[in-house]
C-alpha cells in the first residue's frame, strides 16, 4: 500500500520486486532455495534499522539476497550436489542428470554468478552492478572472467 | 571478450533464472519480532527440480553448439525477464513450467561493458593475531586465492607480492595486512637464488606500526616472495637504491633478508598451505613451529563450535628451534569447518598460540582477494 506521503510500505515494496528478486535468488542458488533466499533477505531488510532510509529499495534488496545467498550457498549446496551423488536412482528427478555439468554450475560462487546475472541478465553496466554487489568495478569484471572461463573448461 | 561469448552469457543468464518457481509469498511476519521460525516454503520445488536438471542438462550441448541454438529441451521464458534496468516487474508474469514452442530470444540492447581484467592467482602470507598466545607475536598465514593486479607492469611470477602491495586487498574475516595501501612494487628481478623488490619511497615508513608491525610486514614480504620457486633472500631497494634505515628503528636491509632473518619475531605456529581442497580428498595443513617438544596439535572445528575432529603431530624440531610439521586431515568437509593449529601448554596444557583459519572446500580458486561479501 503507498501511503499518503507516497511512500510505499513494505508489503507494497515486496510485491513490486519479488518477481524479480525471485529470479535471481534462483540464478543464485537454484529454484530449490530460491524462495527461502528472498523471503530470509526481506525479511532481514525489512526488519534492519536503516531500512526506512533506504531511498534505492530496490538496489537494497537485490545486496540483501546477494549477502543471504552467500551465507546459505556453500554449506547447503555443496551439501545437496553430495546427497544427489549418493541417492538412488529411482529417486532422482531425471536420468538424465549430467553430475559434472550440475557440479561445474555449482563450483561457481555466489559473487560469480550474481556478476553474471546482473551483467548479462539485467543488462547492468559494471558500475551498477559493483554497486548492487558491494564491490569495485574491477572486482565485476574480475568475477566475469573467472565465471567464464570457469565454465568454458568445465562445460566445453 | 567477443560479441559470440556475450551471447552465450547472456543465455546461459536466462536459462539459470528461467528455473525461477513463482516468488514466495509476502512475509506477513515481518513485523514480529521472533521471524526465524515461519519461514514460508517454496511452492514449485519439485517442478523446480525437475526443471533445473533439464536446464543443467542442457548447457553443455548449449555450448558447444557456439550458443545459438536453442535446445528443445530448455525450458526458456525469456520474454517474462526484464532486459533493462528501468523495466519494473510486472505482476502477471509468471514462469511456466511447460516447455515452450517458440526459441529464446536475446535481448536486442546491449549495454554491457566488455571485461578486459584478467584475475590472476596468487599465494600471499597474511597476518593473524592468535589466541592465547605466550609471546604476542603475529602469525603468519598462506591463503591462495586471486586478485586482479592494479599495478603495471606486474612481475607475472610474484602475484602474491603485488597482491600484498595492492590498494584493493581484500583478505579473509582474522586476517591482516601490515603492507601499507601507499606502498608500490617498482619493479621484481629474480636471481638464482635471490629476487631483488624494488619499493617505492614510503616503503622505508615501514608499517607504521611499530617495529614488531615492520617486522611483520617484512616477513609477509619475504615468506610470500619465497612462496615461488627456489627463492632463499629477497633484496629489497627503493628507487633501485640499497635501503639502509626501514621502519620505525631504521633497520638496515642492504644485505638480502633470508626467511629466518625475523623469525623469531612470529608466533610459535605458523600455516605455510592453503587450507582448501575439494571433493574427498583428505585436507593438507603444513607449516612451520616452535614449540614445546616439537609436538603441534590441530582440531577440526565445525559451523557450530564444535571440536569434530583431534589430532597431533611431531615438528622436525621443537623446543627452541623451528621445524616444518604437517597434518593429512580425512574429515567430510563441506566448507563451513575452521581448522584449528596450536600447541598444548606445558604449564596447564591449555591450547597456546592458536591459529585460526576456515576451511575452503569445493572452491578451487581459492579466496577473492579483491572483493569482499556486499552486506546490506
Amino acid at each position: 500500500m503507498i501511503t499518503a506521503t507516497g511512500v510505499m510500505d513494505n508489503e507494497q515494496v515486496y510485491r513490486s520486486y519479488a518477481v524479480e528478486l525471485t529470479r535471481y535468488a534462483t540464478g543464485l542458488v537454484g529454484p530449490f532455495d530460491a524462495a527461502d533466499v528472498v523471503t530470509d533477505a526481506c525479511l532481514k531488510a525489512f526488519s534492519a534499522r536503516k531500512w526506512p532510509e533506504v531511498s534505492n529499495k530496490r538496489a537494497y534488496l537485490y545486496r540483501a539476497v546477494l549477502s543471504v545467498a552467500n551465507d546459505h550457498h556453500r554449506s547447503t549446496l555443496s551439501r545437496r550436489l553430495r546427497e544427489m551423488k549418493t541417492a538412488s536412482p529411482e529417486s532422482m528427478p531425471s536420468q538424465d542428470i549430467d553430475f559434472d555439468v550440475l557440479g561445474a554450475v555449482e563450483r561457481l560462487s555466489v559473487q560469480q554468478r550474481a556478476a553474471v546475472l546482473l551483467t548479462y541478465w539485467a543488462d547492468l553496466p559494471a558500475e551498477t552492478v559493483a554497486d548492487r554487489m558491494g564491490i569495485s568495478t574491477g572486482a565485476v569484471k574480475r568475477h566475469l572472467a573467472r565465471a567464464r572461463k570457469h565454465l568454458e573448461e568445465w562445460l566445453s | 571478450m567477443s560479441r559470440s561469448d556475450d551471447r552465450k552469457m547472456k543465455e546461459l543468464a536466462d536459462r539459470l533464472v528461467a528455473m525461477s518457481p513463482e516468488p514466495p509469498p509476502y512475509p506477513e511476519e515481518v513485523s514480529v519480532t521472533q521471524r526465524e521460525d515461519s519461514k514460508p516454503r517454496p511452492v514449485l520445488v519439485f517442478a523446480g527440480a525437475a526443471l533445473v536438471v533439464l536446464l543443467l542438462a542442457a548447457i553443455p550441448i548449449f555450448l558447444s553448439r557456439g550458443g545459438g541454438d536453442v535446445d528443445p529441451v530448455a525450458t526458456s521464458t525469456t520474454s517474462t525477464v526484464p532486459t533493462t534496468v528501468t523495466t519494473e516487474p510486472q505482476g502477471s508474469t509468471t514462469v511456466t513450467t511447460e516447455p515452450p514452442v517458440t526459441t529464446t530470444t536475446v535481448p536486442a540492447t546491449t549495454t554491457t561493458t566488455a571485461p578486459v581484467v584478467e584475475a590472476v592467482e596468487a599465494l600471499l602470507y597474511a597476518v593473524q593475531t592468535p589466541e592465547n598466545s605466550f609471546t604476542g607475536n603475529p602469525a603468519l598465514v598462506g591463503l591462495h586465492g586471486t586478485v586482479i593486479p592494479d599495478q603495471e607492469p606486474m612481475h607475472p611470477s610474484y602475484p602474491g607480492l603485488y597482491a600484498l602491495t595492492s590498494e584493493n586487498l581484500f583478505l579473509p574475516e582474522g586476517f591482516s595486512n601490515m603492507v601499507p595501501a601507499d606502498v608500490e612494487i617498482l619493479g621484481v628481478t629474480p636471481g638464482e637464488h635471490t629476487v631483488t623488490v624494488d619499493m617505492n619511497e614510503a616503503f622505508l615508513a615501514g608499517s607504521g606500526s611499530g617495529l614488531l608491525g615492520d617486522f611483520t610486514m617484512l616477513n609477509q614480504l619475504i615468506y610470500t616472495a619465497g612462496a615461488f620457486g627456489e627463492v632463499e633472500s629477497v633484496l629489497f631497494t627503493v628507487n633501485g637504491a640499497p635501503v639502509t634505515a626501514f621502519g620505525s628503528e631504521g633497520l638496515d636491509l642492504s644485505e638480502p633478508q633470508g626467511r629466518d632473518a625475523y623469525l623469531d619475531q612470529l608466533n610459535s605456529v605458523n600455516v605455510d598451505s592453503p587450507i582448501q581442497g575439494q571433493g574427498d580428498e583428505s585436507l593438507r595443513v603444513a607449516g612451520f613451529a616452535n614449540v614445546f617438544e616439537a609436538t603441534v596439535s590441530l582440531e577440526v572445528v565445525d559451523a557450530s563450535g564444535n571440536v569434530v575432529q583431534e589430532d597431533f603431530t611431531t615438528a622436525t624440531c621443537g623446543t627452541g628451534c623451528w621445524g616444518a610439521y604437517e597434518f593429512e586431515v580425512d574429515y567430510p568437509f563441506v566448507g563451513d569447518e575452521t581448522i584449528r593449529v596450536f600447541w598444548h601448554s606445558a604449564e596447564d596444557g591449555s591450547p597456546s598460540d592458536v591459529v585460526s583459519i576456515p576451511v575452503l572446500w569445493d572452491d578451487p580458486d581459492g579466496w577473492d582477494f579483491s572483493s569482499h561479501p556486499g552486506t546490506p
